[in-house]
């Protein structure tokens, strides 16, 4: 195995790491506030869960991208490429977009999420703008997953 | 196809007829009614309100106690369902005049005492119960003890004295004791992490001296103070029992409850009665009355008004009715009318706000640009498809409600939508269509080869290109509409200096920016449009100033703007993003199920992971796809032209929770 591959690795370990506790936290923040919301009027729970989930992209997307670097190398289909160090660090620096974009935008919209929970519970006709606060949010992440694909695609093996 | 016409009405009728006159315009239930302000409407100088006979029949307090009842007895059998579930269950069908009779053979009064006497005593038990655990867990915390609480305190001789203390202290406080008196006997007789439970026996005569010690030791004594006599073994024994009794009563009162539920489903026709009668009562209040006449004043949708004067002229005679068009700057209510094929996306700008009765209605073309919208998010025909076949089955099977329909009908356009994008990026459940037995190559090549017009995996340019341009456009589209709202209101001139001239300058970078693909004179028009509209906009953008260098560098500061039209434009690329990601997703998913060779069970263990994958990946991609792009239209499209606020039209009508009214 050479060097580049354990680069290649890393890449794909931070994206699929750090976006997903990015993720973990930015849920659990809304979730809490979502609990506490429930204790209130139970029948939000539809409407909860669903601003609860927003934060849990980032996750999905840092994953995907980890999918991407993987199959970019091979290691799906059995055959690890011969990566030199030079085209693992190509990789690796790929897949930083979305591990830090990930990790901080999924916190953040986590915030945003408990806020727009918060919002729901006293104004429940207020739905579509609490929506798109924490959507507003995740755009940083979208841009960042679009990042790292296109940096990604670029690479030459 | 947009909003709908509106037209203000006074209707005044003599006061004989007042309740079957609201009985009627409730039951037709076409109009608002709002109420009357003496300021504006000076002939109504001397009238009055008509209160006094409202509420006499004590309709609100019959009401309340009527949800009182409900909101208790529906926790107990299944009568009426919550929630979600309402949304699957078609509610009761009740014709009008077979409702009134059967809620007036109804004795309410008699379920409200008992549910009443029932929920108190149902408290009480909550409240036993509460009790008992909290000493359970107090004693539970002595139970190692072997002696009697209440016996202890009764000792001539010999005090005892039970409490806590944090371990790090025990040891100096014992050190203490025994300095102080010898014969002092300490007990552990609980452990926990940081504090212990002690029991400290002594000579009466010498706790005097014992007692300052303890208090140095941050020793905090425990004084028992519950009825129960006993050893802690006995008193908790004592408390299971009370806590059996009280379980007991409540599982008796609770079938009491299941038991009138059961029998008195009459109570949800007889809550929706109550509230149509109260809405009536409501609608009351805005009422004014002269001597012999009452008026009322409201808003009607004009598609409506034949159809009024039809019924009114049926049943009464001593009325007069008359309409007229709005004012300017009067609060009107909106009712959005569009064709049923766009009806569903109403949804969609109603999330976000009602327009003013003023300005466009922007449903029409936010439907065009949601539906492509979210096939290039969704982008996947498997995905698409599962949408559209749910939503159809869900509108056609199950007995919904007109909300929910409209809601379903939406899912059902995005699905299809879904499909088309997935065709365009020959995306089926991801790449499922790679794993086809190698016969059905050909099949494989026509979907995903020649089908598909991109392969955003292979080569992403392209689709970003494409999702870039429909920013564009739909950027473009709004600056348009502001144009159109601009010149509808009479300001063609502010429409000319503020959108045209953006117009000119945008496309003109446009232009610019893609001269590479067109004939080379295009070049030097593209450019002379630019700095005609950049010059537009240096000197217009500044004149609300008076100062002329004022005028002239608020006029440059505004083409800064720029950077504004290009973020909206970048923010479209999350359509690439996101359907890249739909396919991505599924394509791990798929890989994921080959990777289970387990012999035997692996064929249905990798049929597991595909559906419970893919459902996921559906909801989650779905959810996605339904945000941005609303936002999308909310925050890139809606800030260019979109006033909103308009407030929703409410007709007096029959209003139900639990059933449905049927009135011919």
């Amino acid at each position: 195995m050479t060097d580049g591959i354990v680069l290649a690795y890393l890449g794909a370990a931070l994206a699929i790491g750090l976006a997903g506790s990015g993720s973990a936290i930015g849920v659990g923040i809304a979730g809490t506030s979502g609990a506490g919301v429930m204790t209130e009027d139970p029948s939000k729970f539809g409407l909860v869960l669903l601003l609860q989930a927003l934060p849990g992209t980032q996750g999905i997307y840092g994953l995907l991208v980890g999918f991407l670097v993987l199959t970019r190398i091979g290691i799906f289909a059995g055959t690890p490429a011969t990566l030199t160090l030079n085209q693992g660090l190509q990789i690796l620096n790929s897949s930083l977009p979305i591990a830090i974009a990930g990790f901080f935008s999924a916190i953040y919209q986590g915030k945003a999420s408990a806020g727009a929970i918060g919002l729901i519970a006293r104004r429940p006709e207020e739905t579509g703008k609490a929506l798109v606060m924490p959507a507003m949010v995740e755009t940083y992440a979208v841009l960042s997953l679009l990042g790292s694909i296109l940096l990604l695609n670029g690479i030459v093996l | 196809m947009s909003i709908s016409q509106i037209s203000k009405f006074h209707i005044f009728a003599h006061l004989s007829i007042k309740e079957p006159l609201l009985d009627k315009l409730q039951r037709l239930g076409c109009m608002e009614i709002t109420q009357i302000e003496k300021e504006k409407e000076m002939v109504f100088h001397n009238w009055r309100n008509i209160e006094e006979d409202i509420n006499k029949n004590g309709t609100a307090l019959k009401l309340n106690n009527v949800k009182f009842c409900i909101d208790l007895l529906s926790n107990y059998g299944n009568g009426e369902k919550k929630g979600l579930n309402s949304l699957f269950t078609s509610k009761k069908v009740y014709r009008y005049a077979e409702l009134l009779k059967i809620v007036e053979q109804f004795d309410y009064e008699n379920i409200f005492i008992q549910c009443k006497s029932l929920d108190s005593e149902l408290n009480h038990l909550k409240l036993d119960e509460n009790r008992l655990i909290t000493a359970k867990q107090e004693i539970q915390k002595w139970q190692e003890l072997d002696l009697d609480f209440k016996e202890i305190e009764q000792r001539k001789y010999i005090e005892y004295t039970l409490g806590t203390i944090a371990k790090k202290n025990f040891d100096n406080l014992v050190q203490d004791i025994e300095h102080q008196d010898k014969t002092a006997v300490t007990q552990i007789i609980k452990e926990e992490k940081n504090r212990l439970y002690i029991v400290f026996i002594v000579l009466k005569e010498n706790f005097s001296k014992i007692e300052p010690i303890l208090q140095k030791h941050h020793f905090e004594i425990y004084k028992y103070n519950y009825p129960f006599t006993g050893t802690p073994e006995q008193i908790l024994k004592t408390i299971s029992e009370q806590l059996n009794i009280v379980a007991k009563k409540r599982f008796e009162i609770e079938k009491l409850l299941t038991k009138l539920h059961r029998d008195n489903q009459l109570i949800y026709p007889l809550h929706d009665i109550l509230s149509i009668e109260q809405e009536k009562e409501e609608a009351k209040k805005l009422l004014k009355k002269s001597k012999e006449i009452i008026a009322i004043k409201g808003w009607i949708q004009d598609k409506d008004i034949l159809k009024l004067q039809k019924k009114l002229k049926e049943h009464f005679k001593a009325y007069e009715i008359e309409f007229s068009k709005p004012e300017k700057g009067e609060p009107v209510p909106i009712a959005l009318t569009n064709h049923n094929l766009i009806k569903p996306f109403e949804i969609i700008a109603e999330l976000y706000s009602l327009p003013d009765y003023h300005e466009i209605d922007p449903t029409p073309i936010l439907s065009v640009f949601y539906f492509i919208f979210f096939g290039l998010c969704l982008s996947d025909v498997g995905y698409g498809a599962s949408m559209a076949l749910l939503s159809y089955f869900a509108i056609k099977k199950l007995k919904l409600e007109k909300g929910a329909i409209k809601f379903f009908k939406l899912l059902y356009y995005c699905g299809i939508s879904g499909i088309l994008g997935g065709i365009l990026v020959g995306s089926w459940f991801g790449d499922i269509l790679n794993y086809l037995p190698p016969q059905l190559g050909n099949i494989r090549e026509f979907l995903v080869q020649r089908l598909a017009l991109f392969q955003p995996t292979d080569n992403p340019l392209p689709l970003l290109i494409l999702s870039l341009a429909l920013g564009v456009t739909q950027v473009f589209t709004g600056i348009i509409l502001k144009f159109i709202d601009n010149i509808r209101n009479d300001k063609l001139y502010d429409g000319l200096m503020d959108q045209v001239s953006w117009l000119l300058f945008l496309t003109g970078i446009i232009l610019f920016m893609t001269k590479g693909m067109m004939p080379l004179f295009m070049g030097n028009i593209s450019l002379m449009i630019t700095v005609i509209g950049a010059l537009s906009i240096i000197l217009t953008q500044g004149r609300a100033k008076n100062n002329i260098l004022l005028r002239l560098g608020s006029g440059i500061l505004a083409l800064y703007d720029v950077t504004g039209y290009l973020s909206d434009v970048l923010s479209y690329s999350r359509l690439f993003a996101l359907g890249l990601a739909t396919g991505i997703i599924a394509q791990m998913f798929n890989m994921l199920a080959t990777m289970v060779n387990i012999p035997y069970i692996g064929f249905l263990l990798a049929i597991i992971v595909l559906i419970v994958g893919h459902t996921f990946n559906l909801l989650i991609s779905g959810l996605s796809a339904f945000i941005h792009d609303a936002r999308l239209q909310y925050v890139e499209f809606f800030t260019k032209f979109y006033q909103a606020g308009g407030i929703p039209f409410r007709p007096f009508s029959l209003k139900t929770k639990y059933i449905h009214v049927e009135d011919t």
